[in-house]
């Protein structure tokens, strides 16, 4: 059973605090939602929990590893960030990109294995995408390109998946779809999933656990998910 | 690597030996292919002369040549994978820069004073110290600058800023001295002797060998600094490694034949080209042989064409801008960039 803490968590920016202090504890898998206006933080929020920010103060630590500190190859095997945005123009293609989310598990000389190929085609058919095997990076779609990249933080079988806004780019359809998979990872692969996202109907649906980032607050919501609505509130 | 990739390199590798072949024996005196094997053997007794142009002149011009473009190669595709920028190159960090005016410094302050084997290695040991004065610079800063978009701009000013005092200096200095400056600025591989050439053989090669441990985490950088921290890729590190492998070799290639412009630029766009994609683990191995081919055929060209009067520089833009113009106006379609 993982274990997520944060603990008096300030994320920010040289001396502007941006939001915290934030301290939770997060115990077994669970879909967390963090919702919140434009610039209200979700993003810093999200880098400093993966430790590619600095914190101002405070720690983060998984399974008693404070990310901040442990290795990059040992931190990668803990917690997976799936950005936002898309790097324009990359011609690799789709397997090699999914199965460099492997790269925390290499052993010896840190070569590229045929069986990282294998895993990654694995998952791609098994998400209904066998159809983007043979295609590079820069053929795809925008919802294709995010698909394939939280296929390259599912690969990395961390016990902390983070996605900045997966739903950013995708149709009302293929929404739901990955929030099922979502739902899927947490209950079956016991992962604990963390995503920022402005769809509340996603969030009222399917998210177990509620982040609400507002000013320099955040409001951690575990009941009444359904009847959620930040609006009335203002 | 895939079949097509094999193919391309097996057809690179026969080209670089035929642009060998044509560089060592043509030229003021053409050599049969017969005279070419006993030159080269040590046995062309008969034709002493002939002998001495091949192992002297031609063989060590031909090896620079070749290591050369290779070395500037990997440079320019490191620098692209860093910045993400397809524009990126050995030059746009201000490393060049900094070998020029290491020469300018030598070459404009001591006047004429300097003459025969002193004033080569004088002008070998500045482009080396600018360099690798303007790596450290570069190495400190990206210490300090966290993105690389910063990083890019800082290279590029630094540029500036040196060529602007290249500029005060070359306002001061004598006719003779601006002379010999303004010909080395034309880049050259014919100014280096065999053990020159063994030594940026050497470096690019180690290069190389190293680099192959770091493939899958230039990979990761395409994808974004983000992405690739995430995925346990040390970005800092990989970061510090490219600036110092790249500057290291431009700096070389620098000190012993000049800033020699667009073969780092373009032959990882064509590498990618005719690989369609931008695997390092494929893109690496062909850029290399590619930079060894346009090395050898710049240089060739320039001593064959125009009665051989042809700087090296002249040769490489005429070349290297159509490319990179070609690059642009098929990357609407192909979309490729780095």
């Amino acid at each position: 059973m993982i274990s997520l803490n944060l603990k008096d968590l300030v994320c920010g920016y040289g001396t502007r605090k941006v939001t915290g202090p934030l301290t939770c504890d997060v115990s077994g898998p669970s879909l967390i939602a963090v919702t919140g206006e434009n610039g209200s933080g979700k993003s810093t929020l999200l880098k400093t929990i993966c430790g590619y920010q600095r914190p101002l103060s405070g720690t983060v630590t998984i399974d008693h590893l404070n990310v901040h500190e442990i290795n990059d190859r040992e931190r990668a095997r803990k917690i997976s960030l799936v950005g936002t945005g898309r790097e324009a123009s990359a011609g690799l293609d789709v397997i090699s990109t999914i199965a460099l989310g492997r790269f925390a598990h290499r052993s010896g000389l840190g070569f590229s294995t045929h069986q990282e190929t294998d895993i990654a085609r694995k998952q791609l058919f098994d998400w209904n995408l066998g159809h983007l095997a043979s295609k590079r990076l820069f053929e795809l779609s925008d919802g294709e390109y995010q698909r394939v990249m939280i296929l390259r933080g599912l690969v990395q079988e961390a016990s902390v998946l983070v996605l900045d806004e997966p739903t950013a780019f995708l149709d009302y359809k293929a929404r739901a779809q990955l929030m099922k998979w979502l739902s899927i990872l947490t209950e079956q692969k016991k992962t604990t999933v963390i995503f920022s996202t402005h769809d509340l109907n996603l969030v009222r649906e399917y998210a177990q656990e509620i982040w609400h980032v507002s000013g320099t607050n955040v409001q951690r919501l575990t009941s009444d998910i359904r009847s959620f609505n930040p609006e009335s509130e203002a | 690597m895939s079949g097509r990739g094999w193919y391309i390199s097996l057809g690179m590798v026969l080209i670089c030996l035929i642009l060998f072949w044509l560089e060592l024996s043509t030229g003021v005196i053409d050599a049969s292919f017969q005279d070419l094997i006993s030159a080269l053997s040590g046995n062309l007794t008969e034709n002493s002369s002939l002998q001495h142009i091949i192992l002297e002149i031609r063989l060590p011009r031909s090896m620079t040549a070749f290591w050369g473009g290779m070395a500037l190669s990997v440079a320019g595709l490191l620098l692209q994978t860093l910045f993400r920028n397809p524009l990126a190159g050995p030059s746009v960090l201000g490393i060049s820069s900094g070998a020029i005016l290491g020469v300018s410094l030598v070459v404009l302050a001591a006047g004429g004073s300097l003459t025969g084997w002193l004033a080569g290695t004088a002008v070998t040991g500045g482009a080396m110290a600018g360099a690798l004065a303007v790596t450290l610079v570069l190495l400190f800063v990206a210490g300090r600058l966290r993105d690389n978009t910063s990083l890019l701009i800082f290279g590029l000013m630094l540029g500036y800023l040196v060529s602007a005092v290249i500029s005060v200096l070359e306002v001061n200095s004598g006719e003779q001295a601006l002379k010999a400056f303004v010909i080395w600025g034309m880049g050259s591989f014919s100014r280096t002797s065999l053990m020159d050439a063994n030594i940026l053989a050497l470096a690019t090669l180690a290069s190389a060998s190293l680099l192959m441990f770091f493939l899958s985490q230039m990979n990761g950088l395409l994808l974004g600094d983000a992405n690739a921290f995430s995925m346990g890729i040390s970005v800092r590190r990989i970061r510090l490694l490219i600036i110092l492998v790249s500057s290291i070799l431009t700096a070389l290639v620098s000190a012993y034949c000049g800033p020699v412009a667009f073969i780092g630029l373009v032959i990882p766009h064509l590498a990618r080209l005719c690989l369609a994609s931008s695997d390092h683990r494929k893109v690496l191995p062909l850029s290399m042989l590619m930079g060894a081919a346009a090395g050898l055929l710049c240089d060739w060209l320039s001593h064959s064409i125009f009665g051989g009067q042809l700087p090296l520089n002249t040769v490489t833009s005429a070349l290297g801008a159509p490319v990179v113009l070609y690059l642009i106006i098929r990357g609407n379609q192909s979309r490729i960039l780095i």
